[in-house]
């Protein structure tokens, strides 16, 4: 007789493993281990079957199935045959049923374990399928621009100015906090450095000439990288679960046109604006921290700033601005495009979008830096 | 049945594959006008895949799509949309798009195919077929704003928006009542009487099947390629390979059938 939790009793009859399993069953006592059936199985020379006994077996559940099956799959391991008679007719069904599930190998597994060399060979030809595909889809934008301009594109106005909107005025006070905090930041770290040589007022030239050449753009492109990449892959991404990209293209409307150019001109015309606002409102927060908090006017840190700063920054400035906004832009349309139907797909291709804008746009930031060096700009 | 003079869809040879991974192989079949053709199969047999593949959405692996003489895996993209625009697609759970209207998801298409229509003439084309839907009066009604089954029947009058020859239908009864999916069955025999549009069905649902099926093809999991095709009904009574009868019968085979 097994009590709630105590192990089903197992004795040896002749060439036959007997399992008792009489008692109570239930999944609050846990399951049994078979290690009592496999060490009858090892201990007797030749077992030739194992026969279930099962008379006085009370309430059951799931734990006596797991254990049977367990069970079962030792005796298939000895290569013993199991005599299921003692058993009631229930858990014999409930067995039976378990048991007919065919294997489904036409389902592909995805994770199994890899030797490294596998796993580097596999990224390597993902990384290079995603090269291309990412040449690919730059060329479609670009034909798409194209028809545009020739006036072909499938390319809803409306469109555009929603992206415009959401993309452009809405991400105004992010770009105004973030880069307002980052003049703030820059001039306190420069007066104290050029207060020891009491040039604190060239704080002016230091935060002017940072922000404009290069911060500004730089800061409010991972921004957007954040707030609208992450969007445009989300929003394309769902597009994609619910079959609505499917739907475009067999209207023989093209993806890129209808969902893709909209996206990408609203930031590339957004991001200029957005930089030279970020401009403005940095060197606002460093003439604060001047004013305030360094003792000089407000007009000699205009001045100062306004002799320091001059096209030269500014031009680049902008220039940087729009690529990365292109980069935002192009990065979290085509994760979104690429990404797979389920839910999950969607908040990868979101993760995705935002890590691709962001190195993209610190490896051109790199690029740009080289080249001003070396073009002397 | 073969190489028959009155075929709108020839498929020759083909394989679907996800990489190196075969889903099924050497489909060969004929979708004739005026049929309603069932494409059916257990779950995961690729039904939905093959009709990604007779939209254009899916590269073959290898073998050939016909639309009439063109063959469309190597048409050149204009050839490719003029073979679409004879094509009307209701999506498994409508796709219509989320940022549009029903009138505007209906009337995108006729913007794109006929540039030169009014937008006055495309939002009263729109609500007529709106209208022969049952959908009449929500031709401002955003899909989100709207139940599953309207989705899918706005869905259907998107699809019927430039009279299409041939209208595919993937599981038009998924995610509805009873009633309703017979309701969008009879709808589509009646546009099949009324326009004499082909159409191509991704189903599992018996009762679709066996009501509006004029040819269909089953497709086997387990040998990965077509085990029977003919009128559904036929091979309900005379199939011989069990794995289509099993399917047919809801997996009861009653003893007295020949088998």
């Amino acid at each position: 007789m097994t009590a709630n939790g105590s192990p089903p009793r197992v004795s040896v009859d002749g060439g036959r493993v007997v399992v008792d399993v009489s008692g109570m069953w239930s999944l609050e006592a846990g399951i049994p281990s078979a290690g009592a059936v496999e060490e009858a199985l090892a201990e007797t020379p030749t077992p030739s079957a194992i026969r279930y006994e099962g008379g006085d077996l009370g309430a059951w559940d799931a734990s006596l199935l797991t254990y049977l099956v367990r069970v079962g799959s030792l005796a298939r391991e000895a290569g013993v045959s199991e005599d299921r008679g003692g058993l009631p007719e229930g858990v014999r069904g409930m067995l039976a049923l378990a048991e007919a599930v065919p294997p489904r190998t036409q389902v592909r597994r995805h994770g199994d374990s890899q030797q490294i060399v596998t796993q580097i060979g596999l990224t390597t030809i993902e990384v290079t399928r995603d090269f291309g595909a990412v040449l690919e889809y730059t060329g479609e934008v670009v034909l798409s621009m194209g028809r545009l301009l020739r006036g072909k594109a499938s390319f809803r106005g409306a469109d555009l100015w929603l992206a415009v909107q959401k993309a452009g005025v809405e991400a105004m006070p992010i770009v105004a906090l973030v880069s307002f905090l980052l003049g703030v930041i820059l001039a306190f770290v420069g007066a104290i450095q050029l207060e020891r040589f009491g040039a604190a007022i060239y704080v002016a030239d230091l935060v002017g000439i940072a922000m404009v050449r290069d911060m500004a753009a730089l800061m409010t492109g991972i921004v957007m990288a954040g707030r609208s990449g992450a969007a445009y892959a989300a929003e394309i991404g769902a597009m994609q679960g619910n079959e609505e990209i499917d739907a475009l293209t067999t209207a023989g409307i093209s993806p890129i046109d209808f969902v893709v150019l909209p996206r990408v001109l609203a930031l590339i015309l957004m991001m200029p604006l957005l930089t030279v606002y970020a401009d403005f409102v940095s060197i606002l927060g460093g003439m604060f921290v001047g004013v305030t908090m360094l003792d000089q006017t407000l007009v000699a840190y205009m001045v100062q700033t306004t002799n320091a700063v001059d096209l030269t920054h500014l031009v680049p400035g902008i220039f940087k601005g729009t690529v990365y906004g292109a980069i935002v832009a192009l990065s979290g349309c085509l994760r979104g495009l690429q990404a797979g139907r389920s839910s999950l797909a969607v908040g990868a291709a979101a993760t995705s979008a935002v890590v691709t804008a962001i190195v993209m746009i610190i490896a051109a930031a790199g690029v740009f830096s080289v080249l001003s060096y070396v073009l002397g700009i | 049945m073969l190489d028959s003079g009155d075929a709108m869809i020839r498929v020759r040879g083909l394989t679907m594959a996800f990489g190196d991974f075969v889903l099924m192989r050497d489909l060969t079949f004929d979708v004739n006008r005026g049929d309603v053709f069932v494409i059916m199969g257990g779950s995961g047999s690729g039904k939905s895949t093959l009709l990604r593949h007779l939209l254009g959405l899916k590269r073959p692996a290898a073998g050939e799509i016909y639309y009439g003489d063109i063959n469309f895996g190597r048409a050149d993209p204009t050839t490719r949309s003029g073979v679409l625009r004879n094509l009307g697609v209701l999506f498994q759970a409508g796709a219509l798009f989320s940022s549009l209207t029903l009138a505007e998801n209906v009337g995108i298409s006729l913007e794109e195919y006929l540039p030169d229509l009014s937008p006055a003439d495309v939002r009263e084309l729109a609500a007529l077929k709106l209208s022969l839907v049952g959908l009449a009066g929500f031709e401002d009604y955003y899909p989100a704003e709207i139940s599953g089954g309207m989705r899918k029947r706005a869905g259907l009058a998107r699809a019927l928006a430039l009279d299409p020859e041939i209208l595919c239908v993937d599981e038009p009864s998924a995610g509805l009542d009873p009633i309703s999916s017979r309701l969008l069955d009879e709808l589509i025999l009646e546009l099949r009487d009324s326009l004499g549009t082909t159409v191509v069905i991704v189903t599992h649902e018996l009762e679709s099947i066996f009501s509006i099926g004029t040819n269909s093809v089953f497709l086997d999991v387990a040998t990965r390629t077509i085990t029977a095709q003919g009128p559904p009904l036929e091979l309900r009574d005379r199939a011989t390979d069990p794995a289509v009868r099993e399917f047919l019968h809801r997996g009861r085979i009653s003893d007295g059938d020949q088998s």
